[in-house]
């Protein structure tokens, strides 16, 4: 029995190298694919004829699968549990640039803790009031600015004595005599900016006292110093550096 | 390029992988029912729709997590099914599922509606002006705004209505699918097999 078994493999063996020789890999695989195909061609084409085969294996397919929500369920993260949920509201736009107006704490002013000055004006010091300008007129056609003030030139007097329009040269009554006007300038003109205007005596400086500050301030002169001095010492070094090392 | 520079990008290549592209590009296997017996899904309104196949998958989704398989799936209507109960959005084509994402709906005073519903209207770059919030790859479903877009899907979290579906899910669902197609929106009770 042995022995026909071998003989016959060995017959078979023999074909089947005949069958392979002097074809490529490909060729040799689809032969070996063949038989399988044949097989899965059978089955297909006879299934169709019998239902009730077909059928009794659609049942037992289907019920060794899953239902699609069982299926779902398994995939499921769960139910949501009781406890509340996030939800992430934005209740407007939120600017986060900066904003480029400096807040500093008050410094003091001398003018607001200076008690106020009481001006001694005799009655009718003062100046006439000033004749009230034509009212402007409104209505269509006529030329309205929306931000029209008029300008009423007010004249205040000093604490010496009431604001008289007095001839260039001359002093008014009451004050000290102003000696000659500086040369290139008219007499009888306004001081120049940066003069100190004339203060009521007792009463508070108007500008407030101390040195102007220089700027820069030493400090940042000294860095800048200190700085340059760096970069020259070092520049030096390595200078020194490499006309050593040539 | 050395080969310790060749190493050393291909571990930094790993490490910023991100998570839920990685699950998208692994191919989901799928569970094909047998034509002689398909299993149906029913809506809300009574109907039922066949189901072909179904995506395999073996364990629990986490949030953040979805499985997206269009191979072999022929075109077809598009409808899509929202289980609250399971906290679960899947897309159907043809009767086989594609698509699948953990999602996040309403909640208190702020529940999701339930019932059928259809696209009523597409926006990929949609930003909502009530909630002053982007809402990229939106699907409109009814007419004061509920819809389904993209969303950061974290566990503990919840919407003012909409269905929150991760931002890539929400961009392979934008393009699948169209206006007029079914989106059954399903209450955690009354959830049923047919």
């Amino acid at each position: 029995m042995l022995r026909r078994w071998k003989s016959t493999f060995k017959r078979e063996s023999s074909r089947l190298h005949l069958l392979f020789a002097g074809r490529t890999v490909s060729q040799k695989r689809m032969l070996w694919l063949a038989p399988l195909l044949l097989g899965l061609t059978f089955v297909a084409v006879t299934d169709p004829g019998v239902p009730a085969l077909g059928q009794a294996v659609g049942k037992k397919i289907i019920a060794a699968l899953k239902d699609p929500l069982a299926l779902l369920g398994q995939r499921s993260p769960g139910k949501r549990s009781g406890t509340r949920h996030l939800t992430k509201t934005k209740t407007g736009p939120h600017e986060r640039v900066l904003s480029t107006v400096r807040e500093r704490p008050a410094a003091a002013n001398p003018l607001l803790e200076a008690p106020p000055v009481v001006l001694d004006i005799p009655a009718g010091a003062l100046a006439p009031a000033p004749t009230p300008l034509p009212t402007v007129e409104t209505g269509p056609g006529v030329f309205n600015p929306p931000f029209f003030t008029p300008f009423f030139p007010i004249d205040f007097p000093g604490p010496g004595g009431p604001s008289t329009p007095t001839p260039p040269g001359s002093t008014p009554p009451g004050q000290p005599p102003v000696g000659p006007p500086p040369p290139g300038q008219p007499p009888g003109s306004p001081s120049p900016p940066g003069s100190s205007p004339p203060t009521p005596p007792g009463s508070p400086p108007l500008t407030p006292p101390g040195p102007p500050i220089p700027i820069p301030e030493p400090a940042t002169w000294t860095m800048m110093g200190l700085g340059f001095l760096a970069a020259v010492s070092a520049r030096r070094r390595t200078r020194k550096q490499r006309a050593q090392s040539r | 390029m050395s080969a310790r520079s060749w190493y050393f990008a291909a571990s930094l290549v790993s490490v910023l992988a991100v998570p839920g592209l990685e699950a998208a590009a692994a191919p989901t296997s799928r569970i094909w029912y047998p034509a002689s017996s398909y299993p149906q899904l029913s809506l809300p309104d009574g109907r039922r729709e066949i189901v072909r196949s179904m995506l395999d998958v073996a364990k629990p989704m986490q949030f953040g997590d979805f499985v997206w398989n269009e191979d072999r799936v022929p075109r077809g209507p598009v409808w899509v099914r929202v289980d609250l109960g399971l906290q679960l959005l899947s897309v159907f084509r043809d009767g086989h599922e594609i698509g699948s994402a953990v999602i996040l709906f309403g909640t208190d005073g702020k529940a999701t509606p339930t019932g059928d519903f259809t696209v009523q209207d597409k926006n990929a770059n949609y930003h909502s002006h009530t909630y002053d919030a982007p809402m990229p790859y939106a699907l409109r479903l009814t007419s004061d705004g509920v819809a389904i877009h993209g969303s950061n899907v974290r566990e503990g979290w919840a919407t003012h209505g909409c269905i929150g579906v991760p931002l890539e899910f929400a961009r392979r669902l934008f393009a699948a699918a169209s206006k007029g197609d079914v989106v059954a929106i399903i209450a955690a009770k009354t959830a049923r097999s047919p």
